[in-house]
């Protein structure tokens, strides 16, 4: 645990309002508000989090937010590391971590077509897994996923 | 005369059977190699019989057609002059020469064919069939070269007589070194492991095979058993003695096929360039020294 | 098996043809894919059933839809079923394509693969075990000899059914290959 104060009492020292906690051994949870979050995962990246595993999002539908979550893990200290950020449901948009990431192109991509969030500086924001998408994005917890498939495909009645 | 003619009309018909024959039997023998059953002896057969009554055969125009009917025309063609026991029909003096020709003809046709498929794999399953023709025809030519020195012939036929008399007087008894070479390059000029890099279906989707379906692969599949009738004929009639009669060329042959086909079982497949550096090295050397032993030899 | 008999080989030597010398598309589809190395290779050997695996529709006659197919795979599905020679055979493996699967309520996957191309036989399972891909194989050899296995001309028959299903799920499908739509950079 001891490497593990460290690295937080050095992130909480090169960014100002960051919230740093401990879970456990190897486990860090790292709070931004969404405006600071590219340069903070600069900082993370000269601790010593040179890599980012992945991205993913949720949707806190009764908050009104979406929340991106920045998977960062460290060689030297073998410790993972979550950088979580809000965003609102309404309009998400984002700064793009390419120039501290460049693969996170792809995470960004996905994350655009399924929940919507636009990532400012993303040169390929472009239909990725879904072909010829017209509907609402459909990882997002109110689209009505059941009402879609029957549109769509159809029902086959039960044969009883 | 008449003799002739019936030979003519009986050797394809022979390297038909022998060719189709030792495709089914390579695909048994390999199946044993990695410790399953496999598919009958007779699976080519059925494979021949369903493409030949497929309802649709996609052409790719009139050149993709007579492009198959030349390699496999080339292929019987090649056959005539090849003497294969008794039987030889076409045969005089440069017969060797004109069988080296010929040998490129069927692979020409495959490749006119491949050409016309308009699929990119198609044309890079060519250059790769004739960066390896390039590869094996270094130390073959030079092998064959001191063959034909040694004997003082360009007939196949005498080149056979001559190495009748006793065991002792084949050619790989007598010219070693040529012998060895031509051997080392048996795989390559039969295009299987380590050198079936021409037709991979995992890198080049089958190379020049890609569009052919039906008939034409029909075709394809036994221009292919000729061709290796072909090669292994060669390799027999000149280092293994030919034959008394068809039956032990048969058997020669038979033997020579069997370790190409355990080298094609166990071995992975090289990349271009290995397989050009290995062509054009050990090879090459040991037939050039054949060459050179040879013609000091034969003063 | 049954190849020894002569009586049945000689009425018909196209069908013995077809039945014994069944090439399959080696076009892995989905994660159902996972099951046919196994059959492939030594253990479970595929090849004395005269099955081989093809890198190329134009030298396949059976097509393995094996596991979930996205509405992406189902373009593709479709061009590499119509390069395939006739008579060409579909078979359905695992429970996705017969009615969904375990995605039975995905917005990206197709619930019943009969809509959009003739099926000629189904395997059960998630995943079928490589015995069950051989009564399969048994039984489209049964169907062959019937007569009943006529999906590819099920398939030229009504072909404006599966075309207007097909273009239901997919909007921007080419017509045969060499026509553009304006969208034809959008698919991939």
């Amino acid at each position: 645990m001891m490497r593990e104060q460290e690295i937080k009492k050095a992130i909480e020292k090169s960014t100002d309002g960051a919230t740093v906690t401990v879970l456990k051994k190897g486990r860090i949870l790292v709070t931004v508000p969404a405006a600071a979050a590219v340069s903070t995962l600069i900082c993370l990246k000269a601790v010593g989090f040179e890599h980012l595993s992945a991205i993913s999002c949720t949707d806190w539908l009764e908050q009104g937010e979406l929340e991106l979550v920045y998977h960062l893990w460290s060689y030297q200290d073998k410790v993972h590391l979550m950088l979580k950020t809000r965003l609102a449901r309404e309009n998400p948009q984002t700064v793009t971590a390419i120039p501290v990431f460049p693969h996170t192109q792809t995470y960004e991509r996905e994350i655009h077509e399924m929940y919507g969030v636009h990532f400012e500086g993303n040169p390929r924001l472009t239909p990725f897994l879904l072909e010829h998408w017209e509907g609402p994005p459909p990882m997002r917890r109110d689209f009505q996923m059941r009402d879609y498939v029957k549109e769509k495909f159809g029902v086959e009645e039960r044969i009883s | 005369m008449v003799q002739q003619v019936i030979s003519m009309i009986v050797l394809p018909v022979i390297a038909l059977v022998i060719a189709v024959f030792f495709l089914g039997l390579s695909r048994k023998i390999t199946a044993r190699i990695h410790r399953r059953h496999g598919p009958p002896l007779y699976q080519p057969l059925i494979d021949v019989v369903k493409l030949l009554t497929q309802k649709e055969n996609i052409s790719h125009g009139t050149i993709f057609d007579l492009g198959i009917v030349l390699s496999v025309a080339g292929g019987l063609a090649t056959i005539l002059f090849i003497p294969a026991g008794g039987l030889h029909p076409l045969s005089s003096s440069g017969d060797f020469l004109v069988v080296l020709y010929l040998m490129l003809l069927s692979p020409l046709g495959l490749a006119l064919a491949a050409g016309a498929s308009e699929n990119p794999n198609a044309s890079i399953g060519v250059s790769r069939k004739f960066i390896l023709a390039l590869g094996y025809e270094v130390p073959f030519l030079l092998a064959a070269l001191a063959v034909m020195v040694h004997f003082r012939t360009t007939s196949l036929v005498e080149i056979v007589s001559l190495q009748r008399e006793s065991l002792l007087n084949w050619s790989v008894f007598t010219l070693p070194l040529p012998a060895l070479a031509t051997f080392l390059v048996l795989p390559a000029m039969l295009s299987i492991r380590p050198f079936d890099f021409a037709g991979a279906p995992q890198e080049v989707a089958s190379g020049p095979l890609v569009e052919l379906g039906g008939k034409y692969l029909a075709f394809a599949a036994i221009q292919g058993a000729l061709h290796t009738y072909i090669v292994l004929a060669i390799f027999v009639d000149l280092y293994l003695g030919g034959g008394a009669n068809i039956l032990t060329f048969f058997l020669k042959m038979l033997a020579v096929f069997f370790i190409g086909v355990c080298i094609n079982g166990v071995m992975p497949r090289f990349r271009v360039k290995q397989a050009l550096i290995y062509l054009w090295k050990w090879p090459a050397i040991i037939a050039f020294a054949g060459l050179v032993i040879v013609m000091w030899t034969s003063r | 098996m049954d190849r020894a008999d002569i009586a049945k080989t000689l009425k018909s030597p196209a069908n013995w043809g077809q039945k014994y010398s069944l090439w399959a598309v080696y076009f892995c589809t989905g994660c159902g894919v996972i099951e046919i190395p196994p059959v492939i290779t030594s253990r479970w050997d595929a090849e004395r059933f005269g099955v081989l695996p093809m890198a190329t529709p134009r030298q396949g006659n059976l097509f393995l839809i094996t596991g979930y197919v996205s509405l992406k795979t189902m373009g593709a599905i479709i061009r590499t079923y119509d390069q395939m020679p006739d008579p060409k055979y579909v078979v359905g493996f695992g429970s996705c394509p017969v009615n969904g699967g375990m995605y039975w309520d995905s917005y990206n996957t197709i619930k019943h693969l009969d809509k959009y191309l003739p099926v000629d036989g189904w395997i059960a399972g998630c995943m079928p075990r490589p015995e069950a891909i051989f009564v399969a194989v048994v039984h489209l050899w049964q169907m062959i000899d019937k007569g009943m296995a006529t999906g590819y001309q099920k398939y030229k028959e009504n072909y404006e059914y599966y075309e207007r299903n097909q273009r239901e799920i997919l909007p921007h499908l080419p017509k045969f290959a060499g026509e553009k739509t304006e969208a034809v950079g959008q698919t991939l």
